[in-house]
């Protein structure tokens, strides 16, 4: 029986988080997931949060029964206590921080990404040149950043970073494709690679 | 001695966050605040992080030393481990994660509009400014519903969130003050903010 239920869009890279993470840890006859339209009036998110944003998970479970959550970083802490699977995050010590710390890192860097493609969402004439140069060389300099940390991004199969880590590397190539990041960080577009090869990310694929 | 170092903007709403926590937990002899050069060169944070963002906290000694967090949500959670007084993780666990979350999406809403409202006139995209606006209405109307569950505690991280959300707002949305239509609202947001760690935190 199903004990939540996650609002998502298709193309939004933070519901994308979730729904790996629901595959991931084999979730899915727990969570039902619906597909909303987001920036229309019929979006499905406005009968439970004003947010009207995605992801949000609706939980139906007793005791936290009606609590509606917005922001992956909770939705996929919520997510990681449902089931018999072991959560993707470590329950405490250091691991517990360096994961967490990679985690925001990456939620930064998701955001940057996403702002800079709000931003090519406005007609041509309100597109602001000097926040989208700026937050493309923010992206660059993360990039560069990640090329270096490769080895500890594969010192771990799979976690709440890596997967928001590999989402950024993903929607950055779908966004704008004629950017690619990968000839100049070879290193990172192999673990990157591997990661998108997972089903999780094929079947949650923009 | 100082363990951590914070880096902040003085008008950061999500670095004023990390800075409250610091201040109700009694941390803040423990940490060296640092208002960064951001959107520059010199940006100081760029030395520790490829993000360049405020708030980011520099952890210097102790087990956790080296660790960089950025984002307030983390970096409040990570804060609230330490100080002496009570914690301010709230009384129920996941309806005080709610309340933060939501307190995060409304004021990421009013940090867009604001830094829109800031771009010279002609590059302000009308769609946009009415659609994040429209959310704001939508947000503020919830919290002046719920004002009786904001009130059932005296503070915790979110309800430090919602509060600097709302007196953003002011700062930013000039001419759209919230008070009026929002009574009840006011009245628990003028609490809140008489708290030294908010008047210590003002921005300018």
């Amino acid at each position: 029986m199903h004990q939540a239920t996650l609002l998502y869009g298709p193309t939004s890279p933070f519901a994308r988080k979730a729904r790996i993470e629901i595959i991931e840890r084999g979730i899915q006859n727990h969570v039902r997931q619906v597909a909303v339209t987001v920036r229309t009036p019929e979006n499905e998110v406005l009968l439970h949060s004003p947010t009207g944003k995605v992801p949000a998970l609706v939980v139906d479970d007793g005791l936290n029964q009606g609590i509606v959550m917005v922001e992956s970083t909770l939705i996929c802490e919520y997510l990681d206590t449902i089931g018999d699977a072991p959560p993707l995050m470590p329950a405490a010590g250091p691991e517990r921080w360096a994961e967490r710390a990679l985690d925001a890192y990456a939620h930064s860097l998701m955001d940057a990404i996403a702002w800079r493609t709000r931003e090519f969402r406005k007609p041509e004439e309100f597109q602001f040149r000097p926040f989208i140069a700026y937050e493309f060389e923010r992206a660059e300099r993360c990039f560069d950043d990640l090329e270096q940390r490769v080895e500890e991004l594969s010192a771990a199969e799979i976690s709440h970073s890596r997967i928001l880590l590999a989402i950024c590397l993903d929607y950055s190539l779908f966004r704008f494709p004629d950017l690619d990041w990968r000839p100049t960080r070879p290193r990172l577009a192999d673990w990157y690679a591997r990661m998108t090869a997972r089903p999780s990310f094929i079947a949650t694929k923009p | 001695m100082h363990q951590m170092t914070l880096y902040h903007t003085p008008t950061s709403p999500f670095a004023r966050k990390a800075r409250i926590v610091a201040r109700e937990r009694g941390l803040i002899d423990d940490i060296t605040e640092i208002h960064a050069q951001i959107r520059t060169p010199q940006n100081e944070v760029l030395a520790i992080s490829a993000t360049g963002k405020v708030p980011t906290l520099s952890v210097d000694e102790g087990p956790d030393k080296g660790l960089v967090l950025v984002e307030s949500g983390t970096i409040c959670e990570y804060l609230d481990q330490f100080g002496g007084g009570a914690s301010l993780a709230g009384r129920s666990r996941w309806p005080e994660k709610a309340l933060d979350g939501f307190a995060h999406a409304f004021l990421d809403s009013i940090a867009w509009r604001g830094r829109d409202n800031r771009r010279p006139d002609g590059e302000r995209s009308p769609s946009f400014v009415a659609l994040e606006a429209e959310r704001q209405r939508r947000c503020l109307a919830e919290l002046e519903r719920r004002v009786d569950e904001l009130a059932a505690e005296e503070i915790s991280l979110a309800r430090i969130l919602v509060a600097v959300a709302l007196d953003f707002h002011l700062l930013r949305m000039t001419g759209e003050d919230w008070r009026p239509a929002h009574p009840k609202l006011a009245k628990w947001h003028a609490r809140m903010a008489a708290r030294p760690a908010f008047i210590d935190t003002t921005p300018f």
